[in-house]
């Protein structure tokens, strides 16, 4: 907005209103020849932009998508019920635009920058919803870590700031439940979040937007939301739009995490789009062009270098199976452009393991070298511990005779598996985290059994806090657990052993 | 034969219609057959529509961009 003169309004005005030049507007119209679901053919309108905004009659907005020598393919943001054959089109020569900026901070914006919360919005800044991914030379290797609070996961398949995380599994596995969590985790983290909704029900959006309110998460959190209930070309753009708000931050030089709920639906979307505007289907009638939909969105992530500010956008993209099916189409690619995957199994969420995270399936592709030097002392052996303890518990179900060592491998192995179990929201910090590992690996946890595990496990959180506090500290502000923190933690680890 | 859609409020006189007949003929030929449209939402001025080629100098669309111009920097 422009600084107005205090006392001088009117001066201000006047001055204004004669600096406006008075001009024709020449524009070229064109016909609406068909409409349906969502997509309209528009003939006439020559020298339209690939992706150029249109403006119909009513009023209503679509995006050209497809353009030939007799007119474009329009896909519609709002309802088509207003749109009628014969109806005029103008270009407006604009690419659709998101507001960004720090005033977006707390929102919950529709794909074109609408407010959906209620509350009065004042755009400050645009950018356009496709952007060029950051080039190769802009770049620089990850090399912090992007802290969870999920023990099971910052532990065994670290994620860095600037690397893209798949989280992929069934419905009903805790895909979002670890993304939300994320989130709030990066509360004193100097990590700002942008949560992009696509093709959920509009009830589940609400409620990860209640949990993150009432988490506190919302002050750095943005909700770019494109519902069940709204059109497909909103659907489509949703991911995109959200990358745009999460990119001027990164560009500002802010770590930036962004959660792309989810990525199957977004192919869907896209796959109605291009079957309505008769685009040759391939594999499972997605258009030839779906593997380009996720990676040059998926691209736009990244560890920007210190010359350009050094931010960075870690994503999360969320991507649902059918029963297992990792190898299907949308999987498969997602996989490939993706550092890694963390894989939920619906089997382990019923059985009570939740996070329901398989350790032999998931992998973190460049999140090791981002790990601090605390969490890579302790978490060394856990996937080989726990693969041991999956391998010999097979075994071990066939018969109750077993020798002490196995016993003692499968103890602690439950211990472990116990010890991944982790609540909704109630993410651990660093500290806690490694003094955790350290307790497991002096065999506190071995033997406790399922049923004592939370009440035990709660006690020494207990403990910790009033015991460990000073140990806390150094492992939170430095990132290390140097040989001294870690003999005095086993020495008083001891002293909690004794009493238990 | 071309067509020309001539849009404007009901204020516009008959005389200022026929002015801006000769006046587009002029300029684009003798071939054009016209069409008035009364629209008092364009509040004053006209708008021409000649195949699909929109020539817009109402009041409506000029009170918008100088709203526009108002807000900008």
């Amino acid at each position: 907005m422009s600084q107005v003169p205090e006392l001088n309004i009117s001066a201000f005005l006047k001055q204004k209103i004669e600096d406006f030049a008075v001009a024709p507007v020449a524009f070229v119209k064109g016909t609406v020849s068909t409409v349906g679901d969502g997509v309209v053919r528009v003939s006439g309108l020559p020298g339209r932009l690939y992706g150029e905004l249109l403006e119909f009659d009513g009023g209503v907005v679509g995006m050209a998508l497809d353009l030939d020598e007799n007119g474009a393919g329009a896909v519609l943001f709002d309802s088509a019920d207003v749109v009628r054959v014969g109806d005029g089109v103008r270009g407006t020569g604009a690419v659709a635009e998101i507001p960004v900026g720090e005033n977006v901070l707390g929102r919950v914006l529709d794909p074109i920058g609408r407010a959906l919360d209620g509350a009065p919005f004042t755009p400050e800044k645009f950018y356009p919803v496709e952007r060029p991914a950051p080039s190769v030379t802009d770049r620089r290797p990850v090399d912090k870590p992007l802290q969870t609070g999920i023990l099971a996961i910052d532990s065994m398949i670290p994620i860095g700031r600037g690397q893209r995380e798949l989280i992929i599994g069934d419905r009903q596995t805790g895909k979002t439940t670890i993304a939300v969590d994320s989130i709030l985790n990066q509360r004193d983290q100097g990590v700002l979040c942008v949560y992009c909704a696509v093709g959920q029900k509009a009830s589940t959006v609400a409620q990860v937007i209640k949990t993150l309110e009432a988490g506190g998460a919302m002050a750095y959190t943005t909700v770019v939301a494109a519902t069940a209930a709204d059109s497909p070309a909103m659907q489509y753009l949703a991911p995109y739009s959200a990358c745009s708000v999460a990119e001027y931050f990164m560009e500002q030089g802010r770590d930036v995490l962004i959660v792309y709920d989810d990525l199957s639906k977004h192919a869907v979307a896209y796959r109605t789009i291009s079957l309505l505007l008769h685009r040759p289907p391939g594999r499972e009638a997605y258009p030839g062009d779906v593997f380009y939909l996720h990676s040059r969105l998926l691209e736009r992530s990244a560890c920007l270098a210190r010359r350009k500010g050094g931010g960075s956008l870690t994503a999360l993209p969320i991507v649902e199976t059918m029963e297992n099916n990792i190898s299907a189409f949308i999987p498969t690619n997602v996989i490939s452009i993706t550092d890694g995957q963390i894989y939920l199994e619906s089997e382990l969420f019923h059985s009570g393991v939740r996070p329901a995270v398989n350790t032999g399936l998931s992998v973190s592709r460049v999140g090791r070298a981002a790990q601090t030097a605390a969490m890579k002392k302790v978490s060394g052996t856990l996937r080989i511990d726990l693969s041991q303890y999956r391998e010999m518990a097979v075994f071990a179900r066939f018969g109750s005779d077993v020798d002490p060592a196995t016993k003692k491998l499968l103890d602690k192995g439950e211990g472990l598996v116990n010890l991944f179990k982790q609540g909704k929201s109630s993410p651990y910090p660093l500290s806690r985290q490694v003094l955790l590992l350290l307790a497991y690996s002096l065999d506190l946890f071995t033997g406790v059994g399922e049923k004592a595990f939370p009440e035990y496990l709660a006690r020494f959180l207990d403990f910790l806090g009033e015991h460990c506090a000073d140990l806390c500290r150094i492992i939170d502000e430095t990132g290390d657990l140097p040989d001294d923190v870690r003999a005095k933690a086993e020495e008083r680890f001891k002293a909690f052993g004794a009493k238990a | 034969m071309r067509n020309c859609t001539v849009t404007a409020a009901s204020n516009m006189s008959g005389e200022t219609y026929e002015y801006l007949c000769e006046k587009v003929r002029k300029r684009f030929g003798d071939d054009i057959a016209f069409t008035r449209v009364t629209d008092d939402a364009v509040i004053g001025g006209f708008m021409l529509d000649l195949n699909g080629h929109i020539f817009d100098l109402t009041l409506a669309t000029q009170l918008k961009a100088m709203g526009k111009h108002l807000r900008e920097e």
